[in-house]
């Protein structure tokens, strides 16, 4: 959801009118517009008119999909998960207590989400932080 | 485990035998038809992908672009990455072909006698072995190749079934009882047997295995989907992260040629586990076979690594069938060498094991020579009524027996009421209470002592049950014995419970009791009786030696007939889903540093900032994106050996194993490619491949 939708803006030339600052800092605007709109409420940063049309009609399809659509699937997780056995645990058992289990998951997400992410963090904030230590603002 | 003192029959290959790597190259190529492909999403998406790369390098060549090179270089380790995956599966194919072929050759083309009409059983045609159905009897005698699997149902006979097990010790087929079962491709080595074919052509025990070896028929088991579902969800996920990358170089300000984006998205999607999950599947399948276990489904095995507590029958199975003479315990006024004598001229003539173990026990422990038996010597042999059998020599009335029978013998003979000796009821007791069987010795009106017929346990059956209990498993052993002597014999064992006086309902419920807790239950068994038991447990593993219905009533049979191999088979188990997840684990650890490799060079040229992701300085963006391409190709290759032979199991618990694992593939996995893609590169750069 955030990375079509930063696509489509990234192109499209009315969404681009509305972003206040240029280059990479407006990049990040935008990831940060639909990463809020999908995982949360569409906050956004200064820089970019997010009250417009445009910006409001496609945040709002990020947020429908990505905060109400998704509680369909998990649901249905849960549903699945609710008939199966539940069996006793045994030395063959993973234990879900303890430092292992908290950085397997941990790992998974870092790993997962980061390897799903990075092209786009890389030219939006990554990139915009670098420039900035070399001494250009947007 | 000492798995030195178990037999295996293949000889284990060296892992790049010649002979299947030549044909495997060139089903690699075979297997290229995307109609077979796509069994396979992540190689399927792959070969989609080359093959539009492929087609803009023609284009590319068309118009005579610069950079031919370098994308004809892409586009030829693309293609390597295909034929890579084939390759391995190719490979582990071949293997099991070869032990196919193996177990092919016990089925030759052999005739068969059949008899015609069901009433008569001496006349009989001659047919081939293959226009048999279910239901026809044929018969066979010394020296004939049983034609197919069956029942025996007149006759007794010895059969050197060596074919199929590799053992050369003849064993002995009859008609009812536990024994009746024949499987085809064994020979007759004497005596005269009719037997019902059970199974029609084609589908027998043997073919049904080889075809599951040789992964024709495989059908993916639970584990398997899984798997690959999770891995189609990555791939589509990496999709979007990809496709949406042309927008962001757009707003950048540039452009990003489709080969490079393609480039980055092969290396984002699993191809490494992609590619080595059936070879995975097939060794599994095949390390059984070695093992001498033919499993009916991929299913079974998987089920089998998941078991939590064994079911074993006491007999054949925990102790030898046959009880054997330990001692001879003599009442006050009788010498030991009259009451070993006395035991030794009544069992002269008894033909069963007991008996000969009692003529082995007097002449090794109390030194008395066998003789020949007197004349005018009257052996009564034992009967199921009596419950006695002896001599009579002369005026000399010898009985063993049971010890009730014997009192009542003694009575008889006196005439009156014999009062039992001071000691004979108690060493009676103990005897019973260690869980040996009492025989009583008498002669005349007089006792002369109890013979101590001891259950003996097989040699290394508790070490391999505390392996069981390290594994987390529980060994219930079931016996028709009383529960005194059940209680001895299981604390001797060493399992940790038992259930006593047992019928095949008792089985039964038991087993359908620790299914509603939840546990997974493995059952071994070889009577007809055991056929339910064995059809309901969650894995049936049933004795070569055993019944027809019981093989058909299970999902693997042991051809060691060995009821502890199941350590082997929930090994094989275990390490199936464990070498699945580990290469998965890996395959995509190695996506980190591929992106360290590719994202700096892609954006390079609109970013230079971007230079310090370049962690591993590498040398032109090119160079690095051909060098990630080629690591992703040749890890397929270097995993082949891992995938084939299985990450080892350690019967540590759950938790400690998987942190291992964690640790070796999965730090490994992140650190590895690290290390490769720059070695790759820089003989990249040496080579001015690009």
């Amino acid at each position: 959801m955030f990375l079509g939708w930063t696509a489509v803006a990234a192109v499209n030339p009315q969404a681009l009118t509305q972003l206040g600052n240029a280059g990479p800092h407006g990049f990040s605007e935008m990831l940060y517009l639909y990463t809020s709109s999908t995982g949360n409420n569409k906050s956004a940063f200064a820089g970019i008119s997010a009250n417009t049309m445009f910006f409001n009609i496609t945040g709002a399809v990020a947020m429908f999909v990505g905060r109400f659509f998704m509680i369909i699937p998990a649901m249905a997780i849960a549903g699945s998960l609710v008939e199966k056995k539940s069996i006793p645990a045994s030395t063959g058992t993973f234990p879900t207590t303890g430092g292992l289990f908290i950085g397997l998951v941990v790992g998974v997400i870092l790993i997962v989400g980061g390897l799903t992410f990075f092209p786009a963090l890389a030219l939006g904030p990554l990139v915009e932080h670098l420039i900035m230590t070399a001494g250009t603002l947007f | 485990m000492d798995t030195s003192k178990l037999r295996k029959r293949m000889p284990v290959s060296t892992l790049f035998d010649p002979k299947i790597v030549g044909p495997a190259i060139g089903q690699a190529f075979v297997k290229l038809n995307p109609a077979t492909l796509i069994k396979n999403p992540v190689i399927f998406v792959l070969e989609v992908v080359t093959a539009l790369t492929t087609v803009l390098l023609v284009r590319d060549l068309v118009q005579h672009h610069t950079d031919v090179g370098f994308t004809f270089q892409i586009v030829l380790w693309l293609w390597f990455t295909v034929l890579f995956a084939n390759f391995a599966e190719a490979v582990a194919e071949g293997r099991g072909k070869a032990q196919a072929d193996s177990l092919r050759k016990t089925r030759t083309e052999t005739g068969a006698k059949r008899i015609l009409m069901p009433d008569n059983y001496e006349v009989y045609e001659g047919v081939s072995a293959e226009d048999l159905q279910a239901g026809d009897l044929v018969v066979c005698e010394a020296g004939d190749i049983i034609p197919g699997d069956g029942d025996v149902i007149q006759g007794i006979a010895s059969v050197n079934e060596a074919a199929i097990t590799g053992e050369s010790a003849p064993v002995i087929r009859e008609s009812g009882g536990d024994r009746s079962a024949v499987t085809g491709g064994t020979t007759v080595i004497s005596d005269r047997i009719v037997i019902r074919i059970t199974s029609s052509p084609g589908s027998s025990f043997l073919d049904r295995m080889i075809k599951l070896v040789e992964g024709a028929e495989r059908q993916k088991t639970p584990n398997e989907i899984a798997l690959n579902i999770l891995l189609i969800g990555l791939t589509i996920i990496f999709v979007f992260a990809t496709a949406t990358i042309p927008s962001y170089a757009t707003y950048a300000g540039g452009a990003i040629s489709v080969v490079i984006l393609v480039a980055l998205f092969v290396t984002l999607i699993p191809t490494t586990i992609g590619a080595l999950l059936s070879a995975i599947g097939i060794a599994g399948m095949d390390r059984l076979v070695r093992f001498n276990v033919l499993a009916m489904s991929g299913r079974a095995v998987e089920a089998a690594g998941d078991v939590d507590t064994l079911l074993l029958d006491k007999t054949e199975t925990v102790t030898f069938g046959d009880r054997l003479a330990t001692e001879v315990i003599v009442v006050p006024g009788v010498t030991e060498r009259e009451a070993a004598e006395a035991a030794l001229l009544a069992s002269d003539a008894d033909e069963t094991a007991e008996g000969r173990s009692i003529i082995t026990l007097v002449q090794e422990k109390y030194n008395v020579r066998r003789q020949v038996a007197p004349a005018g010597a009257k052996f009564i042999t034992f009967s199921a009524m009596t419950r006695l059998s002896g001599v009579d020599i002369g005026a000399r009335k010898l009985r063993k027996g049971a010890i009730d029978s014997v009192l009542k013998f003694a009575r008889e003979q006196a005439g009156h009421d014999v009062p039992e000796p001071p000691t004979f009821r108690a060493a009676v007791d103990k005897i019973a209470r260690s869980g040996g069987t009492p025989l009583g010795l008498a002669e005349g009106s007089r006792i002369l002592g109890v013979i101590h017929l001891k259950d003996v346990i097989k040699p290394d059956v508790k070490d391999r049950f505390a392996a069981l209990r390290r594994m987390g498993i529980k060994t219930v052993m079931i016996t028709g014995d009383n529960p005194v002597t059940a209680a001895a014999i299981a604390s001797e064992a060493g399992v940790d419970d038992f259930i006593a006086q047992a019928t095949p309902e008792d089985k039964l419920r038991y087993i359908r009791g620790e299914q509603t807790q939840g546990r997974l239950i493995a059952m071994c068994g070889d009577g007809t009786n055991d056929a339910p038991a064995l059809a309901q447990a969650d894995v049936g593993v049933c004795m070569q030696t055993g019944t027809q219905a019981a093989r058909e009533a299970g999902n693997m049979v042991d051809l060691d007939s060995d009821p502890t191999k199941l350590i082997e088979v929930v090994e094989i188990g275990k390490q199936l889903l464990m070498t699945r997840g580990a290469l998965t684990t890996f395959s995509i650890a190695n996506d980190v540093a591929k992106y360290f490799a590719i994202i700096p060079a892609i954006f390079l040229t609109f970013y230079p900032q971007l230079a310090v992701l370049n962690v591993m300085q590498l040398a032109t963006p090119q160079s690095a994106i051909l060098s990630a391409i080629i690591f992703n190709a040749l890890i397929i290759i270097a995993l082949i050996p891992l995938a084939l032979k299985g990450v080892t199991y350690r019967p540590i618990g759950a938790g400690a194993l998987l942190r291992r694992n964690l640790l070796v593939y999965g730090l490994g996995g992140i650190v590895l490619p690290f290390i490769g893609i720059k070695a790759i590169n820089l003989l990249v750069n040496a080579l001015h491949l690009v």
